[in-house]
């Protein structure tokens, strides 16, 4: 029977195995949907793998996804099919590879990301448990949930000890960031860039002095947010050390959404905002133009009148115009981003295009910003183990803008200042066809060629022009080769170009420039970055395995910038050069290398303990001849301790701990042409109100020393950080906690110190000051409930930093103009030993500061301290015999703009659907000087001054400088009039302290209800997969006692790294949101 | 092996270094500012020096001296604060003090110096010599005892000390000397067309210097006497001897950097966006020269122009030769001494040719035709503070003679004047030789008593 038996068992087995073969024939579609196990929401653009046969797609919005297996590999084997996205646990299964097969997920999230893989630096990657730093990581939901243009801007918020602040609402306006305080006392203090592992430039150019002119944005916001997958940060030296002498500022690393295989994803998003001033400034509206209660009258054309509004109180029945409402209107935003990803096992694309069409809140039509991009990023595996790709975007652009800040022809300054009475709506005046203005009320004609004291804001609205129009591609080819199983090389080829025309135009009669002016700048920028290297991995035993990566960077940076101010218009228009009749050029031309070397080895022991160790190697061509090379090292360690007590599952009371410690080094290169000693340059001597003579003079050229005394043995500065932290989880991974402490300190900072006016120079350029920062970092996030159509989360986060400048080489401050821009006379900024960068200027005479003054009973000097302060409290005020407080000329630190804490609460609710989320915001002090409100007392025209004439006592009930009073006049009773607002109250005569304000703030930063539709009738009805609806708001509300505009403000930007500044600054914005997301 | 591995650096570097390894951090562009020249000419640093002079002339001192001596009024916004004395700080004036020593000033004079002396250029050599004591006389006027011989000097006296103000004085006067001696001896070429006032005449920076050192003599003399007003007698008789010979500025106004500042400052046609914070309306000088109907008030004053905020715009003109050195004040000076040393007769005469002189048309002034008068002090002094409109020198007559008798505006400093500036804040804080502000003198040394409130 033997062969029969075997015959008969082969022919059943024969049969039974047939339909499986029969079904081999065909290709197999795995359907199936992706789901948080906690909610059930549907999950979107998770990946799922068929292992080891290179079959990967993306889940749709839905959650649902829809694999192909070619027939030829699909012959009823088993395989295991893993469904990942970031923020959840990966999760596999079994299936047989035969007919349709249904395979659903339901992920359990992930909130530590254990197991994540997350870029640490070029070509460097690891997975989130090993870890010895904390590096954020935040993901493209969070960042267009933000609804902001600017990438910068919405990382706000987002992630502690990362501080942004927006320049204003103006379209295109900078944003700035700055991480664990301030490192260093040059330069404007902005991270390092990194997108797809090649930095790219995030510099602000500007036409005219930041102070003035128009905003500009910093760079990066040409990237358009909508393509980003994920950002990184890599907050301090202890994590970024492998970005070497560019890294001191803390790194951003920006990856871009890929494509995946599987079928063409296609989405559609269009956003759709509606944008308010969200806070103005309070102007008086009871007196009228004038002086000492005498009103201003202008009797014939051409009259000037005065600027002040200290006239007699404004008669019943006339007109009043409200300066601050009349220049606004809502704002829009449309923002469109069409996508298309896809590609198949070998190939795999993202392409996108995105368009967005803000137009302002000022009104009328100079105020928008148009940038479209489009991206394409690809790779394809050319040979089994060698994968070509590459990346390219393409950013175009263009704005138009309004003057703003210090400058007679910015819109605020003009506006505010303006008399109640007067309409500036009616600003060509109809006989002259000329400007007309509140200090010029009736031109005369052909009166083009005067200046009008301040501009009326509708003519600097309608009839100034400002312009940018940039160009920019970066991108990036690269290749990886995956040498043997164990080596694998990486190489990136990467360049950022772009180029930046702006002209900035005053018209004929602007009160800046009178006979109109333009400002044209070109500038242009390459970057070319060249990345090689290759890692070694190996596993020695199931406890120990380790990597080991060496790699090499070179860099080139190239800039050039000319500028031409052409003065004189001969015609109104056109606003170019050739229509001027003087030109004062400056051009500007830099060129920086790079070599750089560095490696890393990491070693994994016991799956709990995780080391890592790096080193850099840079040598700069901004470094001085005897300092050529600098090495930067790092080491972390990261023990999972709750793996060493056995509990890996991540479950119970206490389911995760790693304790995490790191230590590193980062610099920062010098500025270029540094080493130069003395150049002589020429230009011009002025004296700081805008007169100045060129040194050339009727064509003779003249060339003078610059006072900078520069130096050849200059080298980086040095960034020295330790980090150490925990990472908890609690009650099944239900809670986390984050906790960290840094102690960070800077050296061989490199300052320009002063040195004695006596010696000629004003400055000797030193590595020698010394900046500690300290801080802590704390997250936590709960979950609350995860039900299934019902889920409730909430996190706060909260981090302190502290800076004190440890060493300023011998100074006691240090006050410069070009290190410290976007300050002002009376508020300048500047670095101060044991404070921050901040303000300096002027306070009046208090206690506590061993000060002495004159009394009219003698001569003598009397000393207040012992005289006058005795019990009457630290820092009283002194008040002198007639009642009022005193000037003190000592120049003194008078604001520190960095925040006492900031912190943040985030939550989120998802009952089936419906999808609520609200983030609020929170900034703990942090001074701005509010020099709005200094000059509008000057001029009257602030709110706080319709208390003119009225009696008041300082220390009592005067409402705008309180605290105890000391001193032979205190308690007396004085008249506030207009001598007190344009003497020692006014921003202008008086110190600059008493408008240095608290610049605390809460915010509701985000807000949103979406929807989404996936019903079948979605499908069926328009093709499509499923819609998303959003309704959003963007600082809705914000509470601070700051009396102006928003606090959240900088004249200059990111342009320097001095903050809080508010001099005639634009106002910011608060905006209702409407999102359409079509996916198919 | 060590060679090969850069090779295959380099090799792999190739992609975007064309040239070769060793050069990709250095040369060219990369180590040696493409922007800046690394040297000048002697007649480019000139060119400098002579801008750098003016704007010490013509800028925030000359206006404080204006406001302060109420030639015009601080009507608004800083200058206001300046006028009524509130708003001069410690960290008012670090760039005017600085002008006389950083480029432009001592610091490229010193290069002119070592340029043109091996060269034998005299003339050069001299007429530097003659620009630097005048602009480091300036400072001692103002800020008293300053440093000088330890200055310009960084590697080697990093915190220069301070140099009495006497002893100050006396290297101005024999830096004068020095000039003197270099240009009469005549050899060289020395700046020629750079130099925009004389064009490199010797002659007429001989007779500038003798009025200098006339000048710095009278600033010496509240405390010194007698010899110092002989002295300035002396050189005056040697000074600028016609209107011909005076040091004027001479701007093209072709575009802002060359035109006159307080015409930038000023400016009705609101280019600096000043206009109206320094006005001349009821200024004391301006109800002054009404007061006593002087012919020159229209040269002056446009009494209801609303555009030039009662300038007259003669001299609100980008254009305006501003007068920094002139026959007219030599023949002051002249007076003030005779009248001193040797009594009124004698002083009359230099004054009445003063007065005289005014028949004639110069670049900085129209004609007209004034009555002689008595040789008194305040007769002298007070022609010579019409003179000195808008010239800092304006504030060391007074700080001599009380002349003119005004009232400090809103009580001034302590009821006076003050007769200095603090020292600016960039150099006390880096140099331990300049005393707190607390320790300052209010007064300098060649000003020791301010002068008596006014009836």
């Amino acid at each position: 029977m033997g062969r029969s038996v075997r015959s008969v068992i082969a022919v059943v087995c024969a049969l039974v195995a047939l339909p499986a073969f029969a079904a081999a024939q065909e290709a197999v579609t795995i359907t199936g949907r992706v789901t948080s196990a906690e909610g059930g929401a549907p999950l979107g653009t998770a990946s799922v793998t068929v292992e080891g046969m290179g079959s990967v797609t993306l889940t749709r919005d839905d959650g649902r996804y829809t694999l192909v297996v070619p027939a030829a590999r699909a012959h009823g084997q088993q395989a295991t099919i893993t469904a990942r996205l970031i923020g959840y646990k990966a999760k596999a299964a079994t299936i047989t590879l035969a007919g349709n097969v249904t395979q659903d997920f339901a992920l359990d999230i992930n909130p530590l990301r254990l197991g994540e893989i997350v870029v640490t630096g070029v070509g460097l990657t690891s997975s989130t448990e090993k870890l010895g730093t904390a590096i954020s990581t935040i993901d493209s939901t969070l960042i267009t949930k933000s609804h902001e243009n600017n990438v910068v801007e919405a990382l706000a918020g987002k992630t502690p000890g990362v501080n942004v602040t927006s320049q204003s609402g103006d379209p295109g306006s900078s944003a700035y960031i700055r991480i664990r305080g301030i490192k260093s006392l040059s330069g404007d203090a902005q991270p390092l860039f990194v997108v797809d592992g090649v930095p790219i430039d995030n510099s602000v150019m500007t036409a005219e002095d930041p102070t003035a002119g128009v905003a500009a944005p910093n760079r990066a916001a040409d990237i358009n947010p909508n393509d980003i997958e994920t950002v990184t940060i890599l907050k301090g030296a202890a994590s970024a050390a492998i970005y070497g002498a560019r890294a001191a500022d803390g790194v951003i690393l920006i990856t871009t959404k890929s494509g995946h295989a599987g079928g063409t994803h296609y989405s559609l998003g269009s956003n759709y905002s509606f944008d308010k001033v969200n806070r103005k400034i309070p102007l008086q509206t009871a007196f009228a133009q004038g002086s000492h209660g005498v009103t201003a009258v202008c009797n014939a054309p051409g009259c000037r009148l005065s600027s002040s509004s200290f006239g007699a109180p404004i008669t019943d029945g006339t007109p009043i115009y409200n300066h601050f409402d009349e220049i606004f209107e809502t704002g829009h935003n449309s923002d469109n981003t069409l996508s298309a990803s896809g590609g198949n096992d070998k190939t795999v694309f993202y392409l996108s295009a995105g368009y967005t069409n803000q137009s302002g809140i000022i009104t009328g039509p100079n105020d928008t910003y148009k940038r479209s991009t489009i991206r394409l990023k690809a790779s394809h595996h050319l040979f089994d183990r060698l994968t070509v790709g590459g990346n390219i975007s393409y950013v175009d652009g263009r704005g138009q803008f309004v003057q703003k800040g210090s400058n007679t022809s910015g819109l605020m300054l003009g506006a505010m200042r303006t008399t109640p009475t007067f309409n500036n709506k009616y600003y060509i005046d109809s006989t002259t066809q000329t400007q007309r203005s509140y200090r010029y009320p009736e031109p005369v004609l052909f009166d083009n060629t005067s200046g009008r004291g301040y501009d009326n804001p509708f003519f600097v609205i309608y009839n100034d022009l400002n312009t940018a129009e940039t160009n920019r591609a970066y991108g990036n080819i690269n290749l990886n080769y995956d040498a043997t199983d164990w080596l694998k090389i990486d190489y990136t080829l990467g360049a950022d170009y772009y180029n930046n025309q702006l002209l900035d135009a005053q018209a004929q009669s602007s009160s800046s420039f009178a006979p109109g002016q333009v400002f044209r700048t070109d500038g242009n920028n390459l970057q070319i970055d060249h990345n090689l290297t290759a890692t070694a991995s190996h596993t020695f035993s199931p406890s120990f395995s380790g990597t080991f990566t060496l790699g090499q960077n070179l860099n080139a940076r190239r800039f050039r910038e000319t500028d031409v101010n052409g003065q004189n218009l001969v015609a109104a228009t056109p606003f170019n050069l050739q229509n001027t009749t003087a030109w004062i050029p400056t051009e500007f031309k830099s060129l920086v290398h790079s070599e750089s070397y560095f490696g890393q080895a990491t070693a994994d022991l016991f799956n709990q303990l995780y080391l890592t160790a790096a080193v850099r190697n840079d040598g700069f061509s901004t470094f001085g001849e005897s300092n050529p090379r600098a090495w930067y090292p790092k080491a972390s360690v990261a023990w999972q301790f709750t793996n060493a007590l056995g509990k890996t599952d991540q479950k119970g009371i206490f389911s995760f701990g790693k304790i995490r410690a790191a230590y590193g080094e980062t610099g920062k290169e010098p500025d270029v042409y540094s080493v130069n000693t003395v150049d002589i340059p020429g230009g011009f001597f002025g004296t700081g109100f805008g007169d100045f003579l060129n040194a050339t003079q009727q064509g003779n050229g003249g060339l003078f020393s610059n006072g900078r005394l520069g130096n050849p043995n200059i080298k980086p500065e040095r960034e020295k950080e330790f980090e150490t932290g925990l990472d908890l989880g609690f009650l099944d991974q239900k809670v986390d906690v984050a906790l960290t402490y840094y102690n960070e300190k800077s050296v061989d900072v490199i300052l320009p110190v002063p040195i004695p006016l006596t010696s000629g120079f004003g400055t000797q350029l030193l590595n020698g000051a010394k900046i500690s920062n300290k801080g802590y970092e704390v997250s936590a996030n709960v979950r609350p409930i995860t039900r299934p159509n019902f889920s409730w989360d909430f996190g706060v986060q909260w981090s302190r930093n502290q800076t004190k400048i440890l060493d300023l080489k011998g100074a006691e401050f240090v006050s410069n103009v070009a290190q410290f821009g976007g300050t002002f006379a009376g508020a300048s900024g500047a670095a101060t030993l044991g404070h921050d960068i901040g303000l300096r200027g002027n306070d009046f005479i208090r206690c506590g500061r061993g000060l002495s003054v004159g009394l009219s009973t003698d001569t003598l000097s009397h000393p207040i301290d012992s005289e006058f302060c005795q019990g009457k409290g630290k820092n009283a005020l002194y008040i002198d015999e007639s009642g009022f407080p005193v000037f003190d000329p000592t120049d003194r630190v008078i604001s520190d703009p960095d925040p006492h804490w900031t912190g943040s609460i985030r939550t989120s609710f998802h009952i089936s659907k419906f999808q609520v989320s609200a983030l609020v915001d929170h900034k703990q002090g942090g001074d701005v000087w509010n020099g709005t409100r200094g000059a509008l007392y000057n001029f009257g025209a602030h709110k706080d001054t319709e208390i003119r004439g009225g009696t008041y006592t300082f220390g009592t009930d005067y409402p705008y400088l309180k605290g105890a009073v000391a001193g032979p006049g205190a308690g007396t009773p004085v008249v506030i009039d207009q001598s007190w607002f344009q003497g020692d109250g006014s921003g202008f005569v008086g110190p600059s302290s008493q408008f240095i304000e608290d610049g605390t703030y809460t915010k509701l930063r985000e807000v949103s209800v979406a929807y989404t539709f996936d019903g079948k009738w979605v499908p069926n009805l328009i093709g499509l997969t499923s819609i998303d609806l959003r309704l959003a708001g963007r600082n809705l509300a914000t509470w601070t006692k700051y009396k102006g505009i928003d606090p959240e403000t900088n004249l200059a930007g990111a342009a320097f790294a001095t903050q809080g500044v508010d001099y005639f600054n634009n106002p910011q914005t608060r905006s209702i949101v409407v999102s359409v997301g079509l996916n198919r | 092996m060590k060679t090969q591995l850069k090779g295959a650096i380099c090799a792999a570097a190739l992609v975007i270094v064309a040239a070769g390894c060793n050069d990709f951090l250095k040369g060219g562009d990369l180590t040696k500012d493409p922007n800046n020249p690394l040297d000048a000419t002697p007649k480019q640093y000139f060119a400098s020096v002579q801008s750098q002079l003016w704007t010490q002339q013509t800028g925030d001192l000359a206006r404080l001296t204006s406001m302060w001596l109420q030639q015009v009024v601080g009507a608004a916004r800083q200058a206001n604060g300046t006028y009524n004395f509130t708003g001069v700080t410690e960290s008012s004036f670090d760039g005017e003090f600085a002008r006389a020593y950083q480029g432009g000033g001592l610091l490229d004079l010193r290069k002119i110096d070592a340029q043109v002396t091996p060269l034998g250029d005299s003339i050069f050599l001299g007429i530097s010599k003659i620009v630097e004591a005048w602009m480091i006389g300036v400072d001692a006027d103002i800020w008293g005892d300053i440093p000088y011989n330890q200055a310009d000097s960084f590697f080697v006296y990093p915190q220069p000390i301070l140099d009495p103000q006497q002893q100050v004085y006396d290297s101005v006067q024999s830096k004068l000397s020095q000039g003197i001696a270099e240009l009469e001896s005549g050899e060289g070429s020395g700046p020629e067309e750079v130099d925009l006032v004389y064009g490199g005449d010797p002659d007429k920076w001989i007779a500038l210097a003798h009025t200098l050192k006339a000048r710095f003599y009278l600033h010496t003399a509240e405390v010194i006497g007698s010899p110092a007003y002989a002295n300035a007698v002396t050189e005056s008789n040697l000074g600028i001897n016609d209107n011909d010979g005076d040091y004027i500025a001479n701007f093209s106004g072709s575009q802002a950097g060359e035109s006159n500042p307080w015409w930038q400052f000023l400016d009705a046609n609101g280019t600096t966006g000043r206009n109206g914070d320094i006005v001349a309306t009821d200024s004391y000088l301006e109800t002054y020269m009404a007061g006593i109907h002087d012919p020159r008030f229209s040269d002056y004053f446009d009494p209801g122009n609303e555009d030039t905020y009662d300038f007259s715009p003669v001299r609100e003109n980008p254009t305006y030769p501003q007068p920094f050195v002139t026959y007219n004040e030599n023949l002051l000076i002249r007076a003030e001494g005779l009248l001193q040393t040797s009594g009124a007769g004698a002083a009359a005469v230099p004054l009445n040719a003063e007065r005289a002189a005014w028949a004639t048309a110069t670049p900085w002034h129209s004609a007209f035709t004034l009555t002689p008068l008595t040789a008194t002090l305040a007769n002298i002094m007070n022609e010579k503070y019409i003179v000195l409109f808008q010239n800092i020198e304006s504030w060391n007559d007074y700080k001599r003679t009380c002349y003119p008798q005004i009232v400090p505006i809103a009580g001034g400093v302590n009821g006076v004047i003050p007769g200095r500036l603090l020292y600016p804040v960039g150099e006390r804080q880096t140099n331990t030789n300049v005393p707190a502000v607390v320790d300052q003198p209010a007064r300098n040394w060649n000003d020791p008593a301010p002068c008596p409130p006014v009836d």
